[in-house]
């Protein structure tokens, strides 16, 4: 559920932060001020808002989140890339006459993976923990659906009689973020291929 | 007894020994040179003196001041840092705090090292002593040069008014005027103080000109060790002999060439930079270019030599098409161009080596792959037809063209340098455009570089515009020189007239600031 909510913030949010460092200029502009425009709402107030105004549901609560993911991906793209673009094999690029979107994919993206990432699992982390705010505050998942906000709502009437029943899903949560988080270094090592093969230079 | 005695030192990471067993002694007021290739384990050894090696490295041996052993505990080891060796490091940008003042951060050192000193020492009189102005003292690192913020870390090495100062590469991010002052500097101070240097280093002649003593490491050994002029003026070992044979240049194949028509020529050409004031007003723009006029014949080695900042990098852009000149314009084959707008079908002709090998390859693609990117440029080139042209070209520089599947951070940096040139050959361009092809390189890997420049030119007919600080390099190689100042071009000759008779100030002030021959 979290994952979809990653995912819009990286398809919307990637593509617009690297379109603002290959381009440049008003196209750079107009991303920092719509992503500036976006943060400056308190995420979960929207949140409330676009739940209350089409209806409680898990998708609803899952797009306000990946909405408010994008301008998170779009500042952390557009920092990556800019130090990136510094370097001079963009320039050899530039010289080879590459266009500025091939340069952002095949250069500026692949170096940038690391940090979305890092970033990914964090937003996801997150996102678990707001659907599971917006469930319990009843704006969330619906019954007959369920989900971990959901169960703890349902179990804190019980806590004195059944602690179980609210510690259970509290501790998923938890494995969850921790876990999400673990993968996430893992992947980035994995894609790197300084880390990838032979030996590490420790001289260099 | 020695000052600093170092006995049988050998640093390890996990399986590999980065230095192996050395010796080294050290007397008061002696000034000892170490000389290497990076990854010779030279910068190790200075950072296993200090216990300031990195994580992950473990250190044997024994270590002794003044017939102590260095403390273990690192709070003893920190007090004996401050009040008994100073350090200079190679880079001073990052070396200096960017939020603090010169004067804030000296101050520090005096008060963190100083608390028990006899003597008391003050700001001013360490910024004198290094020759800063006391106005230097209120700037911020970013407000000084490069030659100001390495005399700022000077004056904070000396503040605890060490015994031993160590300098790690102290000079070789700065230009060769710079340089050539820094280096009398600290031979002055520690002339004057008494007071012992380690000097790390892999300019030989930097070493032979600041050294008494001197000791050659390779591959994590000490292969040799003696005086300056026994050392550098009689070696023994092989491997001593070749880093010297490196240290001079002489491109075996250069004479002067005969010289075609002009093939490119730069006409008025001025860059300014817009600058904004607090009031986001149009300021007084910073002219980079100032109205340079020259021409490159077919066939011709142009150098074009002056300080860092004096726009000869922003020119190069110009010519390549990285960047577009505010008037003016340049000619090439008969086409003229501003910058940026280079026709497509012309940038085949025109290519650039970069100066720094480690950031001009994209760390994720193979080498292949970046070497193939050029190839865009010809429209006409059948996809098939890609693996033999590199080919062609990594085997032009020397190298196996089974190396093209392999990524760049397996390759060490002359290598990589090959590749770039490789890079630069792939469209079998014209004019070859060198940033400083070589000041990125070890001292020994640098002669291999130009005498392959040198044969590829004769190969390909080529044509170069070499971009340089370097002046030995520059007499190596160039047919021509120009000199430029703040934008300006201030003189102009062959090589051998410019260097023996030099016409202007700056000129001279370069010529000045070679250092001599070695032997």
């Amino acid at each position: 559920m979290a994952l979809l909510a990653v995912v819009i913030g990286v398809g919307a949010g990637v593509p617009l932060g690297l379109a603002a460092v290959a381009w440049g200029g008003w196209v750079e502009w107009l991303v920092l001020r719509l992503s500036d425009f976006v943060f400056a709402f308190p995420a979960v107030i929207v949140a409330i808002l676009i739940t209350t105004l089409v209806g409680p549901g898990a998708i609803n609560a899952i797009v306000a989140i990946g909405i408010f993911n994008i301008p998170v991906f779009a500042r952390v793209a557009r920092g990556g890339a800019l130090s990136i673009a510094t370097l001079d094999f963009v320039a050899a690029a530039r010289l080879a006459g590459l266009s500025n979107a091939r340069i952002a994919l095949r250069h500026l993206l692949p170096n940038i993976m690391s940090l979305i990432i890092v970033q990914g699992t964090i937003q996801m982390s997150l996102g678990i923990l707001s659907e599971a705010g917006l469930s319990y505050i009843g704006l969330g998942t619906q019954p007959p659906e369920t989900s971990l906000g959901l169960m703890l709502r349902d179990a804190q009437s019980l806590f004195l009689i059944h602690p179980l029943l609210s510690i259970i899903p509290g501790l998923c949560i938890v494995a969850i973020v921790i876990a999400l988080n673990i993968a996430g270094d893992g992947l980035r090592d994995a894609i790197d291929p300084r880390l990838r093969q032979g030996p590490r230079n420790v001289l260099a | 007894m020695s000052l600093l005695d170092v006995k049988d030192l050998v640093v390890r990471f996990g399986d590999v020994v980065a230095v192996n067993s050395i010796d080294l002694t050290l007397d008061s007021g002696e000034r000892l040179g170490i000389i290497g290739e990076s990854g010779s384990g030279k910068t190790l050894t200075a950072l296993a003196i200090t216990d300031l090696l990195p994580e992950g490295a473990t250190r044997a041996g024994r270590i002794s001041i003044d017939g102590a052993p260095t403390p273990t505990s690192e709070r003893a080891m920190a007090r004996l840092r401050g009040k008994r060796i100073g350090m200079v490091f190679q880079e001073p940008m990052t070396a200096l705090n960017p939020l603090m003042r010169i004067n804030d951060q000296i101050a520090e050192a005096i008060n963190l090292n100083c608390l028990h000193a006899s003597a008391q020492i003050d700001t001013p009189q360490l910024l004198a002593e290094v020759g800063l102005e006391q106005k230097h003292g209120d700037r911020y690192a970013h407000q000084l040069s490069g030659g100001q913020r390495q005399r700022a870390m000077i004056a904070m090495a000396l503040a605890s008014q060490p015994d031993i100062l160590i300098a790690d590469e102290p000079t070789s991010a700065l230009d060769l005027i710079t340089q050539r002052k820094v280096l009398s500097l600290i031979v002055e101070i520690c002339a004057r103080r008494r007071m012992a240097l380690l000097f790390i280093s892999h300019d030989l002649k930097a070493v032979a000109q600041v050294c008494s003593r001197v000791a050659v490491m390779h591959k994590g050994r000490i292969v040799e060790t003696g005086s300056v002029s026994n050392v550098l003026g009689a070696p023994k070992e092989d491997y001593t002999r070749r880093l010297i044979a490196a240290s001079r240049f002489d491109v075996s194949t250069h004479q002067q060439h005969s010289v075609g028509a002009p093939l490119l020529e730069v006409e008025g050409l001025t860059r300014d930079y817009r600058q904004r004031n607090a009031f986001l007003l149009a300021g007084k723009p910073l002219r980079a270019v100032d109205n340079v006029h020259f021409s490159i014949g077919t066939g011709e080695v142009l150098a074009l030599v002056g300080p860092s900042g004096c726009g000869k990098t922003t020119l190069a852009k110009i010519i390549v098409g990285l960047d577009t000149a505010t008037a003016g314009s340049v000619r090439f084959a008969g086409q003229s161009y501003r910058g940026r707008d280079l026709p497509k079908a012309l940038r085949r002709d025109i290519s650039l080596v970069f100066q720094d090998p480690f950031s001009s390859f994209d760390p994720r693609l193979t080498i292949g792959n970046s070497l193939a990117e050029p190839l865009h440029l010809e429209t006409g080139l059948d996809r098939a037809q890609t693996p033999a042209r590199l080919a062609e070209a990594v085997s032009a520089v020397g190298l196996d063209p089974a190396m093209l599947d392999r990524y760049p951070h397996e390759f060490s940096g002359g290598q990589r340098q090959r590749l770039a040139i490789a890079r630069a050959l792939v469209t079998r361009p014209r004019l070859l455009v060198l940033d400083e092809p070589v000041s990125a390189l070890d001292v020994s890997v640098r002669g291999e570089v130009l005498d392959l420049l040198a044969r590829l030119r004769a190969q390909f007919g080529l044509t170069y515009l070499i971009i340089s600080h370097d002046l030995d390099m520059v007499a190596a190689m160039a047919d021509r020189v120009l000199v430029m100042q703040a934008g300006k071009i201030v003189e102009e000759g062959r090589p051998s007239a410019i260097f023996s008779q030099p016409q202007h100030q700056l000129t001279q002030d370069l010529v000045a600031a070679r250092l001599p021959e070695l032997g």
